[in-house]
């Protein structure tokens, strides 16, 4: 009997992480979800459907960390680390993927726990996404290690935010990687979400999805928040899934809902004269997740207690209470992260102090509303129309937060107010997801779709990525030389497709040689090698540089060698930009261009 | 727990001895776990430990949780510990015996209220992701039911005039409690499960 084909479905969430995996053969393959083993305590282990996205690094005392795979373990990732947070904050690393696309950190250093005490080695960004990804694998073949191929060997889809930009999708390829992932495929989160209702919908998508259709995926995880559209067309007969746009990368989550509502207690607490230490603050944020998690299960409920207990071993007795109300909720988290506004609404952009204090990008605004209408505005000529903004036919939530029915229903009423404005109709709600894992069983079902089982969502690359070269000019005392953006990957490239630029560089034999890069996701006309100076501030963010070092070998060192870029969108589901000389020394020449080098240093306070 | 018996104060005949030694004999070949815990309890100063609860300690180093998931701890050891492993879950997501061991007459009724809230969600959740929990009869309580020949005795307790045989016709008191899918978590071997709560220093 030849083994069992699989493919596994990762979703590497800010918060959590999930696996699924799907059979390859057989046509009536659903996927399944696959419990973790993973250390609740120092000393006990379990299997959960989520492993929380954090990693605990242990004082020597408490070593080792035991797993039944490895029993030398010096860290732990998972439900006990997630624990520690609240216990010993700086031993605890969290959020690594917001930092994999911080446009200055250099992540792949050791910067994290940022709190970190003296004499505690910190780690990077990637290699935190490493080792939640290298204890899916092992938990994965200490389980299932005799019934299918080792983990290293199967096809594996690894989800990405839509919004993530060419040099976070890279560093992502270089944690699984590290993690002995070799069979990888990236994926976009929104898509993998669809992935999994179509899985779910299976023939009745017909009945629900028409050419035609133009499906807005909303999705706001614990930590990060993603928006899509997709676009359902006719090709030849049969529908066809296209991506029309991505948003921004917007850090901003049901996390930062749970700290609001503990915020506003404790702030109540503190009128009434009872300050909370940080552990208390902790016991508060989870009082706050459970009491509206109830509040928005049941809306007959007037008020939910919460209470911090006392510390010690004393339980009864001297514990802070305080209560959450139906109203407070409205207030806080309706009102305050889905405020119902006009369409024409926009994030408010704080300014920010001159001397800003190292840390994670947060969006300024948490107005969850806002970020979409923005969306919506900003990518309005994406599906043809002339509206003032792109107009969804259907809403696919994902996300944590989007089990309540009060948000999706809020959601879903600012988005038909806006839709009646500008002259459309109001949208479908496409149901049935399994809003905390259908980002993972999307990801398996993609690996089906990889093998040609099922519809494929198109569009290619979701952004436009340019160079910015300085064209010589006089020089002027206190103006920057003007800067030329060329584009060297238009958007919407397929996966396997190059694009050669005519136009040529130099750059300088045996230096690294930086070129300042920048990405769009609006962009969508511009040409490989187009080439501009003006441009408006919101439709261009820039990324970290991009580097191409010229080996001295054959060339004189410091001679200046023109070369030609070529872009390519590799079958991985990321971009790689290579140099070829216009005189090439041997067959083939090209150099790769490092993206994501080491960025401006972090402005310390 | 065959192995379990050697201990003192049971006074195995001699038959049963040799029944033991042989049976002892060839598990060791096929059972290197075994053999290794027949070594412990052959050199250890203290045969009856197992019998306070605590785990036998292991040779350092040495992890059987190398084995396989999802339990690869000892069953007899793992018989031992369950109960307080439970204890152990109820105290840290529900801190159940600090609410026993607390003494409440001096407490007002709101305040043993918000403890009781406190330790009901914790203990609750912890109840619930370890297990399914559901009624054994399914009919409302104080209905009228009726018990026919061939129930089963160990799922329904007769209280009243009981009589001789079935059928037996009452009214539901209690509808009971089963729960399936139960699940403990896995110990690392070594681990002292006696610690329900550990102390804690706050630096």
């Amino acid at each position: 009997m030849s083994p069992r084909r699989v493919a596994i479905g990762i979703d590497l969430g800010t918060t959590h992480c999930a696996i699924a995996r799907i059979d390859l053969d057989g046509d009536h393959a659903r996927s399944e979800v696959i419990d973790v083993e993973q250390l609740v305590t120092a000393s006990s282990l379990e299997p959960q459907s989520l492993l929380p996205s954090f990693m605990y690094l242990p004082t020597e005392g408490e070593l080792p960390l035991s797993l039944p795979w490895d029993s030398a373990r010096s860290f732990s990732v998972g439900a006990h680390a997630r624990s520690r947070a609240a216990e010993a904050p700086g031993r605890v690393v969290s959020s690594a993927k917001s930092w994999l696309c911080h446009p200055t950190a250099d992540r792949r250093s050791g910067l994290l726990p940022l709190e970190a005490p003296e004499g505690l080695e910190r780690i990077s960004p990637v290699e935190a996404s490493w080792r939640y990804l290298e204890h899916l694998s092992e938990a994965y073949d200490a389980r299932f290690g005799n019934e299918s191929a080792r983990f290293s060997e199967i096809p594996v889809v690894l989800t990405v935010p839509a919004s993530f930009d060419a040099s976070a999708r890279e560093l992502t390829v270089e944690a699984a990687s590290a993690a002995g992932i070799e069979n990888l495929t990236l994926l976009e989160e929104p898509q993998a979400a669809l992935y999994a209702w179509l899985e779910r919908a299976g023939e009745q998508f017909r009945v629900e999805l028409r050419p035609g259709d133009v499906v807005l995926v909303v999705d706001v995880g614990g930590g990060t928040s993603d928006f899509s559209a997709i676009a359902v067309t006719e090709v030849a007969g049969s529908l066809a899934l296209e991506r029309l746009a991505v948003g921004e990368h917007i850090l901003l989550g049901g996390d930062n809902m749970d700290l609001a509502l503990a915020h506003f207690v404790r702030q109540r607490l503190a009128v009434e004269g009872t300050e909370l230490d940080s552990w208390q603050l902790a016991s508060l944020v989870h009082g706050c997740r459970v009491a509206k998690e109830r509040l928005l299960s049941d809306e007959t409920l007037g008020a939910v207690p919460v209470v911090v207990p006392r510390r010690g071993s004393k339980l009864v007795g001297g514990a802070i209470r305080s209560e959450l109300s139906q109203a407070d909720l409205r207030t806080l988290l309706l009102d305050g992260f889905f405020p119902e506004v006009e369409a024409a609404a926009r994030p408010i952009v704080r300014a920010r102090a001159g001397l800003t204090r190292f840390g994670l990008p947060y969006a300024s605004d948490a107005g969850m509303t806002r970020h979409l209408a923005s969306f919506l505005g900003r990518q309005a000529a994406a599906s043809g129309g002339r509206g003032a903004l792109l107009h969804p036919t259907c809403v696919l939530f994902n996300g944590g937060v989007m089990k309540s029915a009060l948000v999706r229903e809020r959601l879903r009423r600012t988005l038909d107010g806006w839709l009646r404005a500008d002259g459309a109709a109001p949208v479908r709600v496409l149901d049935g997801a399994d809003l905390e894992l259908a980002v993972a069983r999307g990801a398996a079902c993609y690996g089906r779709v990889r093998e040609g089982r099922g519809l494929r969502i198109r569009g290619g690359t979701a952004q436009a990525h340019y160079v910015g070269v300085e064209s010589s000019a006089p020089a002027v005392p206190g103006v920057e030389p003007p800067l030329t953006l060329v584009c060297v990957a238009p958007f919407g490239m397929e996966e396997g497709t190059s694009v050669e630029l005519a136009a040529e560089l130099a750059v300088v034999v045996g230096e690294s040689v930086r070129f300042r890069f920048f990405g769009s996701s609006v962009r969508r006309q511009d040409e490989a090698g187009a080439a501009f100076e003006r441009f408006a501030k919101d439709e261009i963010a820039e990324l970290p540089p991009v580097a191409v070092v010229l080996p001295t070998e054959g060339r004189a060192e410091g001679e200046v060698v023109p070369v030609r870029l070529r872009a390519t969108a590799t079958e991985i589901g990321t971009l790689l930009i290579e140099a070829l000389p216009i005189i090439p020394m041997k067959p083939d020449e090209k150099w790769k261009v490092e993206l994501s080098v080491r960025g401006e240093p972090p402005v310390e306070e | 727990m065959s192995y379990g018996c050697p201990v003192s104060d049971l006074r195995l005949s001699w038959f049963a001895r040799l029944k033991l030694a042989f049976g002892c004999f060839f598990r060791v070949f096929y059972d290197v776990e075994f053999a290794s815990r027949l070594r412990r309890l052959g050199s250890g100063p203290h045969l009856r430990e197992a019998d306070d609860g605590s785990t036998p300690a292991p040779e350092k180093g040495v992890s059987v949780a190398s084995v396989s998931v999802p339990s690869p701890i000892d069953s007899a050891v793992f018989e031992l510990t369950g109960g307080l492993t439970v204890l152990g879950l109820l105290q840290r997501e529900g801190r159940l015996v600090d609410f026993l061991e607390q003494d409440l007459t001096a407490f007002s009724d709101a305040d043993v209220g918000a403890a009781a809230r406190l330790m009901h969600e914790g203990c609750r959740k912890t109840l619930h992701e370890h297990g399914t929990i559901s009624p054994i009869r399914s009919e409302p309580e104080d209905s009228a039911i009726t018990l026919v020949e061939g129930y089963e005795p160990g799922l329904v307790k007769l209280t009243g005039k009981v009589g001789s045989k079935a059928p037996y016709h009452g009214t539901l008191r209690h509808a009971g409690w089963r729960i399936s899918n139960f699940r403990l978590p896995t110990a690392r071997t070594g681990h002292d499960a006696t610690v329900l709560a550990p102390a804690e220093v706050e630096l």
